[in-house]
């Protein structure tokens, strides 16, 4: 059957669908008109020809990144655990996977910051890596959050992908790991990008959490979101406007390059 | 070539790659100076003029700044949390107080820096007039405050208002309650969501279009800006350095000034360091030198001190020689040179004591005993200094002047040195201070009681001619805050002063 709408018979339905979902689409063209119409092109240069928010930019885009590689990094065993197999605890650990998506961001900042002053967390930072305050903490709060994003995403993917073709390949001499690798995780792709995806701009959205862990010490700890909100402080609207546009037009070049490389081959792009 | 390498190693391989290459970026342009930077908690409405400030104070100093921003709160809860920085610089000095509270800085440790005043902010197409407290609560006002909990603009106007009995007629109009005062000065001015608000005048002072309106009604409603070293600093002379940075004339004052402080703690010039003599009675320098050595850093002054006993001190003082500050072992030396100085004041007190080795071999346990046959007894010299003009007074009172002056075979004009003669086995007993005997252990002493000049008060008074008088006034003040009242009263003194004081104003 074909998927194009037949525009005689169908149009109603398309049209309530198109008019509901599309006032959420509107609702946000509204606000980036809004914010485009309140800051001018000079505020936006400005904020680029600054030190401070080039770096923030690049500490932004790196940590993001990185928090998305790491984040497939837990994702992928946990969502294939999670969907393929029953262990004892297992209720258990899928609460705990959704507790970094529930709790506000301040508290996992706060209780980042926490674990970090127990005995193991200073024996840590004295022996091993400073984190509090320094720029392991940012990726670190990212991660937190992103990885849960990411967790479930892959869970998601793995229970969609049919067990069968899994069992196939062990009956013609696989090993497990062997199925996995050479058949479930080719399939897996497209998940595996929405996973990086989502997981890269969470990271990048992620405020409160760094806020917290992190401080908001400019050339060191300091991303676009910090950026925002210390201009917003001292009253500098158009500025902090003009780095959420920033934001704005960085995850969607981000984006979009990810999503295209990622579809490609498989007839979209 | 991928296709023959193993997924596994691929993703693993591949990903492990990308995230070396990924952090070796984030790290290759970092400065590489690895010297320990100067941390700073900071209130994020000091923002604009201590990042200017700290981005001058590197380049002069090559001394890494860094400043830790955010809400006043949050910033006090990181340091309790972290025990981690250098200086605490909040919106309000209620904040101070509670670091204070909770141990994370010394009382004695603050500094001020200016004041903030309250002033109404209003939309900048407004259509009516604004002028008095009944144009701002008018029916068709929409009016935006702070915070009460979290803002201290809030929690002072609250207070002030309801002082007046103006608060119920604010808070019946019910108004539009806004995180902080930067999110009310946003809606006033940018964003125009509310027609009126209260914020601090430094707030405003940089957007030239904003339209502020001072209120007489607002007048008291003022915040104290004090930046604190916190307790556990590494760096405390770095950080005292840099405070001094921040008020001096030529440095930070500026930037203060422009953001539009009111009262701003303006010292000297940075590279100008001024020098004050002060005559303190010997028993009294080791209560003082390290106080007076955290002044000197502090201040960036020289102390030129001169310990001795107050009869000689008085003599000099008598041919001429005025010092700035005058810290007398007794009240009645003090008398002696009253004309010369400004209002003395009372910082602690002293007992006098008999002195033996410890264990008390010749069984000396009250002054009458000072006269038992061949005992060698030290006494400070009646006329070079108090210890000896209050020992004598008291043998005059019970009546022993001359029954033991018999046994005196050492007069000297310091305690120090009798002591130093006692433990040297030169003397049996010694009449001196509690303090002379305190920091030894092979010494005990008796108090002599029930005598009341057997207690001298020691006064400390600033001089009438002094080219720095307001200095002198600091050290004054510096020495009456609980951190010196510690340092007197581990040493044996009694402390006498009875106000609480904090870091003295210049106005």
């Amino acid at each position: 059957m074909s998927n194009k709408p037949v525009l005689n018979a169908d149009w109603p339905f398309y049209l309530s669908l198109a008019l509901l979902g599309g006032v959420y689409v509107i609702l946000i063209v509204a606000m980036l008109s809004a914010d485009l119409f309140f800051t001018t092109p000079d505020n936006f240069l400005e904020a680029l020809a600054s030190e401070e928010i080039q770096y923030s930019i690049k500490l932004s885009l790196i940590s993001c990144s990185i928090t998305a590689i790491l984040s497939l990094w837990v994702a992928v065993p946990l969502g294939y655990l999670l969907a393929r197999t029953d262990f004892w605890g297992k209720s258990v650990v899928d609460t705990l996977l959704d507790i970094p998506i529930v709790l506000p961001p301040l508290v996992i900042g706060l209780s980042l910051l926490i674990l970090f002053q127990t005995p193991i967390g200073r024996f840590f930072e004295q022996n091993v890596m400073r984190v509090t305050h320094h720029i392991p903490s940012v990726v670190l709060a990212q991660f937190s959050v992103a990885a849960a994003f990411a967790v479930r995403t892959m869970r998601i993917t793995f229970e969609q992908i049919s067990p069968r073709a899994e069992q196939v390949a062990m009956t013609l001499g696989c090993t497990r790991a062997q199925a996995f690798w050479y058949v479930v995780m080719p399939e897996a792709r497209r998940g595996l990008l929405t996973a990086f995806t989502l997981s890269w701009a969470r990271s990048l959205g992620e405020f409160g959490p760094i806020l917290i862990f992190s401080g908001a010490t400019r050339l060191r700890t300091e991303v676009l979101p910090t950026t925002v909100f210390l201009e917003l402080g001292v009253g500098k609207l158009e500025a902090a406007i003009a780095v959420s546009l920033l934001m704005i037009v960085v995850a969607v070049v981000v984006l979009t390059i990810t999503r295209t490389l990622g579809l490609r081959g498989s007839g979209i792009v | 070539m991928f296709a023959k390498i193993s997924p596994p190693l691929l993703a693993f391989g591949g990903s492990l790659l990308l995230l070396t290459g990924l952090i070796a970026a984030l790290y290759w342009s970092r400065d590489p100076d690895r010297s320990q930077p100067l941390v700073i908690h900071c209130a994020e409405a000091m923002r604009i003029p201590m990042e200017a400030i700290a981005k001058e104070y590197e380049k002069e100093f090559r001394h890494k700044v860094e400043i830790r921003f955010g809400p006043s709160q949050t910033i006090l809860s990181s340091l309790e949390l972290t025990q981690k920085g250098d200086l605490f610089l909040p919106a309000d000095d209620s904040y101070i107080r509670l670091a204070a509270e909770k141990g994370l800085v010394h009382s004695g440790d603050v500094f001020n820096l200016a004041r903030m005043d309250a002033v109404v902010i209003v939309r900048p197409d407004f259509p009516r007039k604004m002028e008095t407290w009944g144009d701002f609560i008018a029916k068709d006002n929409k009016i935006g405050l702070a915070n009460i909990e979290a803002a201290a603009i809030s929690k002072v106007l609250k207070q002030q208002l309801q002082l007046a009995k103006l608060w119920k007629s604010l808070e019946d109009r019910n108004p539009t309650y806004l995180g902080n005062v930067n999110e009310v000065f946003n809606s006033v001015h940018n964003v125009k969501s509310v027609d009126v608000g209260i914020v601090w005048d430094v707030i405003a002072k940089p957007h030239a279009s904003a339209k502020v309106v001072k209120l007489k009604e607002l007048e008291n409603v003022q915040a104290r800006v004090q930046i604190a070293i916190a307790k556990n600093t590494t760096q405390r002379d770095n950080a005292i350095h840099f405070i001094r940075y921040i008020r001096a004339e030529d440095k930070g004052y500026p930037h203060l000034a422009r953001q539009g402080f009111s009262d701003i703690e303006k010292r000297g010039p940075m590279d100008e360091r001024v020098e004050i003599v002060i005559h303190a009675g010997a028993m009294l320098r080791p209560a003082l030198e390290d106080a007076i050595k955290d002044f000197e850093k502090r201040e960036n002054v020289r102390v030129i001190r001169v310990y001795n006993g107050c009869g000689l001190l008085v003599s000099q003082m008598k041919t001429g020689e005025t010092p700035d500050v005058y810290f007398a072992c007794d009240a009645s030396f003090m008398n002696q040179v009253a004309d010369r100085f400004d209002k003395p004041t009372t910082i602690s007190n002293n007992q006098l004591m008999i002195a033996v080795k410890k264990g008390n071999p010749h069984q000396v346990k009250e002054l009458a005993d000072l006269a038992k046959s061949g005992l060698r007894v030290g006494v400070g010299h009646e006329q070079n200094c108090a210890l000896g003009a209050l020992t004598k007074e008291t043998f005059i009172a019970k009546g022993l002047y001359a029954r033991v002056a018999a046994n005196v075979k050492v007069t000297l004009p310091t305690g120090d040195g009798l002591v130093n003669n006692l433990r040297a086995g030169g003397l049996d007993v010694a009449i001196v201070y509690r303090s002379n005997v305190a920091p030894f252990d092979d010494i005990e002493g008796t108090p002599i009681e029930g005598v009341q000049c057997a207690t001298a008060l020691q006064p400390i008074a600033v001089s009438k001619t002094s080219a720095n008088a307001l200095v002198c006034q600091r050290l004054m003040d510096f020495l009456r805050t609980p951190e010196s009242r510690q340092r007197f009263e581990k040493l044996g003194f009694g402390w006498e002063v009875k106000e609480k004081v904090e870091e003295p104003r210049t106005k």
